[in-house]
C-alpha cells in the first residue's frame, strides 16, 4: 500500500499517520458509533447532516479500518525474521563464533547468554515452547516430540541467535543422533 | 516606522453564541503568554458590548475604541496598561450606541492599524453573533479560535458562525480570481444547482472550479478554526470538542483544531465579579493549567491540537 493511500485512511479516522494498530481500532470504534447515533453535535447540524451523508461516512471509516486491518496483518507477516537481533557487528562475537568448530546445547546457551537473551523472549519471538527449549541446551530429551520437530526447533533458535542455521541444525543433529543411538544401547 | 523584529501573529476569538466565555478565554490566554515574556496587545473589538477592561480590574478605562473612530486618534496611542507586564490593552468603544455605523473605510483603516502594531502576539477579543464587521476582523487573524460550551445551542450557533465565517472568505477568494458574485449566485439559486447543504456548495466549488483548484486548495487549505471548549462538567463533556473537529471535517469539509478544554469552576465567575485577573489570583484552580495546555497548543504550528485519547474514546 502506498504512503499516501495509508495516509488518506489515517486521515479518514483522524489519526497521525504513526497510530498504532490499537488507536486505529478504538478511533474506528468510536467515529462509527459517533455517526450511526443521534448525538448533540449532530443534532445540532440540522440540515448539513443527511442521513445519506453520514451514511457514506460509515462507509469510509470501515473501508479505511478494513484496509489498514489487512496492511497490519500483512506487516506482522513480513516483520517477523527482522525481529530476531542482529548482532554480526560485535566483532568480539564474531570471533568467538568463529572458534566454534561444532554446535552443541551448551555452546548455544552460551552464545545466547552471551547476546543476553533470555529463553521467555526467545520462545515468545520464535513460537516455541520454553521447555523445548532448555531441552536442546541441556541436550536431554525428555518432552521432545519426534526428530524432524527438533531439528525445526534447532533452526528456530538458532535464527533467532542470527547463527547459520543449517550449520548450527547440522552440527547439532549429528550429536543427537549419536547421543540417542548410545542411550538405546544402553537400554539394551 | 520601525519594523518589528519579529513577525507579529494575530489571534481572534469569537464563536457565535454569548456567554461561553470568550472574554475570559482570550484574557487568560493573553495573561498566560505574557507571564511567559511575550510582549503583547489585548483587543476589544466587540463592537457592541465591550467588557474586557473588567477581566482586568479597570473600570473606566482612559481610552478606548470610540477615541480611534470619533476622533482619529492613532491606534497606537489608545493602549492603556492592563495592570500585567508586557500586556497592553485597547479597550472598546463604551459609550458608542450606534455599532451598526462604522463604515468601511473606518474598518480598512483599523485593520491597517491593527496589523501595524508593535507587539509578538496581538489578540482580538469579538461579540457574539455573526456580524459583518465581526467575520471580518475575525478573517483577519493568523490564528482563529471559537469558545463554546458544551450545549446544543451553543454548538448550534457555533457551526453557524464557522459556515459565515468560511463563507466570507470564499467570497473574498472568489472576488480575488474574478468571480466576485459567484458564491453568492450559487447560493442564492442553490436549488438551480443541486446544492442542498453548505458541505455541497464546498463540494461543488472544489468539482466545478477545475482551473482554479490550485488556487483554491492554497488558500482555502489554510482555513483552519481553533475550537475550544469552556465550561466542562464532566469527562464526556471533553469528547464534545473531538465530535465538533470531526463533524467540521467530514460534515461541513473544512479543518478544525481541538486546542483543548477548560473545566467548569465556580472560581472563575467569583473572580471576574471581583475583577480580578483569573490567571494570577487562582493559581491552584485546574483551569490555569488548562489554560496554559490550549495557550501551547494554539501557538504551535504543528496543528495537531488536544487530543482526547486519554480517555480512551469512551462512547460519543
Amino acid at each position: 500500500m502506498s504512503t499516501e493511500v495509508r495516509k488518506k485512511y489515517f486521515d479518514l479516522l483522524e489519526l497521525p499517520p504513526d497510530a498504532s494498530f490499537a488507536e486505529v481500532r478504538k478511533k474506528y470504534l468510536y467515529l462509527s458509533a459517533f455517526y450511526t447515533g443521534d448525538t448533540m453535535e449532530l443534532a445540532a447540524l440540522n440540515g448539513d447532516a443527511p442521513y445519506h451523508r453520514r451514511q457514506a461516512i460509515l462507509a469510509e471509516l470501515q473501508e479505511a479500518y478494513n484496509k489498514l486491518k489487512d496492511m497490519q496483518v500483512e506487516e506482522e507477516q513480513t516483520q517477523q525474521p527482522l525481529k530476531s537481533p542482529d548482532m554480526s557487528a560485535h566483532d568480539a562475537m564474531k570471533e568467538y563464533l568463529n572458534g566454534i568448530t561444532a554446535f552443541s546445547g551448551p555452546i548455544l546457551k552460551e552464545i545466547r547468554e552471551r547476546r543476553g537473551i533470555d529463553l521467555s523472549s526467545m520462545s515468545l519471538a520464535t513460537k516455541v515452547q520454553k521447555r523445548y527449549l532448555e531441552e536442546i541446551e541441556a541436550e536431554q530429551f525428555t518432552w521432545m516430540p519426534a526428530e524432524v520437530y527438533l531439528r525445526g526447533y534447532v533452526i528456530e533458535y538458532a535464527r533467532h541467535l542470527s547463527l547459520d542455521h543449517q550449520k548450527v541444525a547440522e552440527d547439532y543433529m549429528k550429536r543427537y543422533r549419536r547421543f540417542r543411538s548410545s542411550s538405546e544401547e544402553k537400554k539394551k | 516606522m520601525q519594523q518589528a523584529a519579529k513577525p507579529c501573529e494575530i489571534w481572534a476569538v469569537a464563536g457565535g453564541k454569548g456567554g461561553t466565555g470568550k472574554s475570559f478565554i482570550i484574557s487568560s490566554i493573553a495573561t498566560q503568554l505574557a507571564l511567559r515574556g511575550h510582549r503583547l496587545i489585548l483587543i476589544d473589538a466587540d463592537y457592541g458590548g465591550a467588557n474586557l477592561h473588567s477581566f482586568f480590574g479597570i473600570s473606566r478605562p482612559k481610552y478606548s475604541l470610540s477615541d480611534f473612530f470619533e476622533d482619529k486618534i492613532p491606534l497606537s496611542q489608545i493602549i492603556v496598561h492592563s495592570g500585567i507586564s508586557n500586556m497592553g490593552l485597547i479597550t472598546g468603544a463604551l459609550g458608542s450606541l450606534d455599532s451598526e455605523s462604522i463604515t468601511y473605510t473606518q474598518k480598512q483603516k483599523l485593520f491597517r492599524q491593527i496589523r501595524g502594531l508593535e507587539a509578538d502576539f496581538i489578540l482580538i477579543d469579538l461579540g457574539a453573533g455573526s456580524h459583518i464587521n465581526t467575520l471580518d476582523t475575525f478573517l483577519l487573524a493568523d490564528k482563529m479560535i471559537v469558545v463554546t460550551v458544551p450545549e446544543i445551542t451553543a454548538i448550534e450557533n457555533l457551526y453557524q458562525f464557522i459556515k459565515s465565517v468560511y463563507f466570507r472568505k470564499l467570497k473574498f477568494f472568489m472576488g480575488s480570481i474574478g468571480l466576485k458574485d459567484t458564491v453568492q449566485e450559487l447560493w442564492k439559486n442553490r436549488a438551480n444547482y443541486g446544492i442542498r447543504s453548505f458541505a455541497n456548495l464546498v463540494d461543488y466549488l472544489k468539482k466545478n472550479l477545475p482551473d482554479m483548484h490550485i488556487a483554491y486548495e492554497q488558500e482555502m487549505s489554510k482555513f483552519a478554526v481553533y475550537i475550544i471548549l469552556n465550561q466542562v462538567r464532566k469527562s464526556t463533556d471533553i469528547l464534545v470538542g473531538e465530535n465538533l473537529k470531526s463533524v467540521c471535517l467530514k460534515l461541513l469539509g473544512l479543518t478544525a483544531v481541538y486546542a483543548g478544554y477548560a473545566d467548569y469552576d465556580e472560581e472563575v465567575q467569583r473572580t471576574i465579579n471581583r475583577k480580578e485577573p483569573f490567571m494570577i489570583h487562582c493559581r491552584f484552580s485546574s483551569v490555569v493549567k488548562e489554560i496554559e495546555d490550549i495557550t501551547e497548543n494554539i501557538r504551535s504550528e504543528k496543528r495537531s491540537g488536544f487530543s482526547a485519547q486519554i480517555y480512551e474514546y469512551g462512547s460519543p
